[in-house]
């Protein structure tokens, strides 16, 4: 027995309202019309669910033809991807970031514990190559998820052994939690939720022992290593093959292996979503996505005009003069994307190093305080940030409903003599011969910092910060390091020091309260109290202090609580514990980002967040992209 | 030593025709060329080196060069280091050193400010050289502290600006508002240096061991040059690769300059290995060789003796042609990110901080170390061209 959400309700009455409204007469692509008429493809209306999704486009109804170029950054930059032709969700993030909205789902329901979803699917919905999509594919691919032996990379934020899928009817899928959670939907609308509609179980079933019982022999033949890698790469997160089926606007055409330095998609003719005059969507013929090895091959890309619609790897500070310069020989515009990021550099000391002298010293709120109050941001947001941006900690942005004042602003005043105070107070009174204070071992305070080689921006904040540390005596060894090293270390807990962008800064921190408390393993900060609210059997768990424990009980207690206001005040706990225990430091509160726009393209939204969590561009729903004439 | 006579010393007459009756006592025969003849090797090593013009050229240059690198702290302007948030990519500014005023002209070296404006926007600062803005420059200017050859703490400094809060970028500002001039100053200290040290690690290692396959032969010979053999057919940028990817990360930047070094010079020596081999061989057969020989020198002193003044002249010109070679293999190393690493700075340091396109399109004065490389390493092939010619100052 549950109750229908209201919300649900009434965006299913609109839909249903606007639907049938326009389903006399759906019209195509020529390409497909010519198809059709050459009897290749069956008719468009028998190609589209009973119920298509209408999109209503952001300026106007578009008209087909074009190529969407985008660019690829090596051999695994599948979140490009997953951003843009990949994101159709079951439910989706609606443009706004603001709710939850039916997407390849019809309608939805929550019952009032949240723990019994239901979705129902359209009618007549098909997958890219026409077979049929049903509640069987999601239980499929949730079973995969939930089987024990699959060891491939499972979906982020999803706890397995606790959600039961069920189906009732083809159109009708249920999923129950043993456990409530209110974050559930909106789970499956970021971009770690898309994989339950992502392995169509006509097609990947070959490589799931519970549905073919020789599943690895298949997998090995096909050239993978064992029936999960072949899961994982062929029907989850990676594009390795190009004949499997999708429900995204595009179909793929080239497989993105490393092999082909064009990865090509084609329209898919089966795509389930129409505009307000009933042209079936894509309105783009094609998407192309280049294989670079370098972002310097993209700037040079986007200033000679070859990215179409982007901001991938390229749209950083320190390019934007040369991006910005380019806009006319290159035919295109900046337009600006709102940074749902709340810091540039997150300054995260390890409080639970290995060795005990540099734990306990860590430890020392007042040497963390010191630390960051020694920081001269408003000489990084200068040097590095050409004067745009705000000193601010690891705090939820002012925007956000989650604003924090004390979170943010705390120690950001730029005040070495306090910090030098602090330090002495702790009796790190003693120096060596260069300035540098002895730790409560005697031996010089030396933090190593390891930065991601490929942020070049972090390099930079770091060599300012080791002048700045050095004045109140205490020496920061910053270097480069490939990024796969920087992380290796981290596994490992053999780092005395991260940094990274802050990530969690508007409703995302719900979903991915890194920095707020140790969460998961880019809380680097804490790894081994993080492994140990993962419970994921690793040996580095270690049961945290009182405090952080309340964090974790309190994140659990939200959990299971599906009303958002009463989320919103257990957040707030959260977030004043975080603002007490002051774990990272944080910098720059990031400014306006920028997405490279083709002058001719229509539809282009004028401003959009950015996040990892809401993959923008995806939301904004890129098949209604077209060209202008 | 000198051998040179004055002309007019009864031992000039050596080398003349005698018995001349027309000439008295003390004459000299005019027929006769007496600056040839009498002079030692060293001079007309000299003689033969200064006529090629682009090498004589050349070392000029190449001792500017050392100049600015022994007297890094002396000649740079500013502090290579010091962050300035105001001028991030400043351009250049052209020096001057006429001043003129109202009241007539003057020899007052001076350049012009800047104006600045951030252009929100674009998100960068746009420079305007401000002619109004004068900057006066005075020599012997005191401002930041270093320390001459590592030993002498001063603040004495070449050039500077009267007030030091003014900017001063002859070459440029990098993305952080640091002189280019100044790194590219503290540049050529690291870079020539590692080419020199890195040389005369290998000289050493290429003397002993080729000196001994030479000296000896038979088996030590076809070891080591077996050995030579497999070190040269080794790539030598996946090699330089895997040896720097081995040092450990913590060692400080000192550690990893020395670690640089002696990697380059360990694969280095093979080459002037072979050359001294060749010559000892060629050498051994000689009858003065052989002689001393037989008059019961120990190999100590045959060698060190007899041989080796014979070729020490090729052994300069082959070590200074390497010189350039090991600068390229350091500048190749830590452009690629694996030799040295920033707070250290060298031509390739800052090369690999200049590879991206912001600094192609809008700063390119970024680049100039590797100007400095081009010059540098040419110097230093016309150098050891030079040399090459002039040790063997009878050769036509």
């Amino acid at each position: 027995m549950f109750k229908r959400n209201p919300m649900a309700v009434s965006l299913a009455a609109l839909l249903a309202l606007a639907g049938p409204a326009l389903a006399q007469d759906y019209t195509q692509a020529p390409d497909l019309k010519a198809a059709v008429d050459a009897g290749d493809l069956a008719p468009v209306a028998a190609r589209l669910p009973a119920n298509p999704y209408v999109v209503t486009p952001l300026d106007s109804v578009g008209t087909y033809g074009g190529v969407w170029r985008s660019a690829l950054k090596g051999t695994y930059d599948t979140g490009w991807i997953r951003r843009t032709i990949g994101y159709q969700p079951l439910v989706a993030y609606d443009f706004e970031w603001t709710k939850v909205v039916p997407n390849v789902a019809e309608n939805f329901e929550v019952n009032e514990d949240a723990t019994e979803f239901t979705f129902h699917l359209r009618e007549g919905h098909k997958w890219s190559d026409g077979e049929p999509f049903t509640a069987e594919d999601l239980l499929f691919a949730l079973n995969v998820m939930k089987s024990p032996a699959y060891g491939g990379r499972k979906a982020n934020g999803f706890e397995w052994d606790k959600i039961t899928g069920e189906v009732i009817d083809p159109q009708t899928f249920k999923i129950t939690l043993s456990d409530p959670n209110g974050l559930l939907l909106e789970r499956l609308a970021s971009v770690e939720g898309q994989f339950i509609v992502n392995a169509a179980k006509h097609y990947c079933g070959k490589y799931f022992p519970d549905v073919t019982a020789d599943a690895n022999d298949i997998a090995k033949a096909a050239g993978f290593e064992s029936w999960s890698q072949a899961m994982e790469q062929s029907c989850f997160f990676n594009f390795v093959d190009e004949d499997r089926p999708l429900l995204f606007a595009w179909r793929q055409v080239t497989p993105y292996d490393g092999l082909n330095q064009l990865i090509e998609w084609e329209r898919n003719p089966y795509f389930f979503k129409v505009d307000t005059d009933g042209q079936q969507l894509p309105y783009i013929d094609k998407v192309q996505m280049v294989q670079t090895e370098n972002v310097e091959d993209i700037v040079l890309k986007v200033v000679n005009g070859e990215i179409d619609f982007s901001n991938r790897h390229f749209a950083t500070v320190t390019n934007k003069p040369v991006i910005y310069d380019g806009q006319e020989q290159g035919g295109y515009t900046l337009k600006p994307t709102t940074d749902a990021r709340m810091n540039h550099a997150i300054f995260q000391l390890n409080l639970t190093h290995e060795d005990p002298e540099k734990r306990k010293l860590y430890n020392e709120k007042d040497f963390r305080a010191a630390l960051s109050m020694a920081m001269d941001r408003e000489e990084i947001i200068d040097v590095v940030f050409a004067g745009q941006g705000e000193p601010y900690q690891a705090a939820p942005r002012p925007s956000s409903q989650f604003y924090n004042e004390t979170l943010a602003k705390q120690f950001t005043e730029y005040d070495p003599d306090t910090a030098n105070d602090l330090l002495d107070g702790l009796g790190l009174t003693e120096r060596n011969g260069d300035g540098i204070r002895l730790g409560f071992d005697g031996e010089p305070i030396r933090i190593q910092l390891f930065s991601p080689s490929d942020q070049t921006e972090f390099n930079d904040i770091a060599q300012l910060v080791v002048e700045q540390w050095k004045e109140i005596g205490i020496d920061l060894d910053a270097r480069n390091a490939e990024r796969s090293l920087v992380y290796e270390r981290i596994q490992n807990n053999s780092h005395d020091m991260h940094i990274w962008w802050g990530d969690g800064g508007m409703s995302d921190a719900l979903l991915d309260p890194r920095f707020y408390f140790p969460f998961n393993l880019e809380s680097a900060y804490a790894e081994k109290w993080a492994q140990y609210f993962m419970k994921n059997g690793s040996t580095l768990a270690e049961a945290p202090p009182a405090d952080v424990q309340k964090q974790m009980d309190l994140y659990i207690e939200l959990i299971a609580s599906p009303d958002k206001e009463e989320q919103k005040r257990i957040f707030g706990e959260i977030l004043d514990i975080a603002a007490d225990q002051f774990y990272v430091m944080g910098t720059v509160l990031p400014a306006d980002g920028y997405i490279v726009a083709n002058n001719k393209l229509g539809n282009v939204p004028e401003r959009q967040v950015y996040t990892w969590v809401y993959p923008q561009p995806g939301p904004m729903e890129t098949s209604q992209l077209y060209y202008k004439k | 030593m000198t051998l040179t006579t004055p002309a007019n010393s009864p031992d000039a007459r050596i080398g003349q025709v005698r018995d001349t009756p027309e000439l008295a006592v003390g004459e000299i025969d005019p027929r006769i060329d007496l600056t040839h003849g009498t002079e030692s090797q060293w001079q007309l090593i000299r003689r033969r080196f200064s006529k090629h013009r682009l090498a004589v050229v050349s070392l000029w240059i190449l001792s500017l060069f050392v100049f600015v690198a022994i007297f890094a702290g002396f000649v740079a302007p500013n502090d290579p280091g010091n962050v300035k948030a105001r001028y991030t990519y400043a351009p250049p500014q052209a020096l001057h050193f006429i001043d003129k005023t109202d009241e007539g002209w003057a020899f007052r070296p001076h350049v012009y400010g800047y104006t600045v404006e951030i252009e929100p926007e674009a998100l960068r600062r746009t420079f305007v050289i401000d002619e109004d803005k004068k900057i006066y420059l005075t020599f012997f200017k005191r401002s930041w502290e270093y320390k001459l050859f590592g030993l002498i703490p001063t603040d004495i400094h070449l050039i500077g600006p009267e007030r030091s809060r003014d900017p001063f970028y002859l070459f440029g500002a990098d993305r952080l508002g640091r002189d280019m001039f100044s790194r590219l100053v503290y540049g050529t200290q690291i870079s020539l240096s590692v080419g020199l040290v890195g040389v005369i690690m290998s000289l050493v290692l290429g003397v002993i061991i080729g000196g001994a396959a030479g000296y000896f032969g038979g088996w030590f010979d076809a070891v080591t040059q077996r050995a030579i053999e497999f070190l040269r057919s080794l790539p030598t940028i996946p090699l330089w690769m895997g040896l720097a990817a081995a040092m450990p990360s913590d060692w400080s930047p000192l550690q990893t300059y020395f670690a640089i070094t002696l990697i380059l010079s360990f694969l280095g020596w093979t080459e002037l290995a072979r050359v001294v081999r060749g010559r000892f061989l060629a050498l051994n057969g000689e009858d003065y060789v052989a002689a001393a020989r037989y008059d019961g020198c120990s190999h100590l002193r045959v060698i060190v003796r007899h041989m080796v003044p014979a070729f020490t002249s090729h052994i300069i010109t082959a070590a200074s042609l390497a010189v350039p070679a090991m600068i390229l293999a350091e500048t190749a190393l830590s452009f690629l990110g694996l030799g040295l690493q920033a707070p250290v700075i060298s031509w390739g340091v800052l090369l690999q901080e200049a590879q991206n396109i912001r600094t192609l399109a809008t700063a390119p004065w970024l680049l100039l170390p590797g100007a400095a490389i081009v010059i540098a390493v040419l110097a230093m092939n016309f150098i050891g061209d030079g040399l090459r010619d002039a040790a063997d100052p009878y050769a036509k």
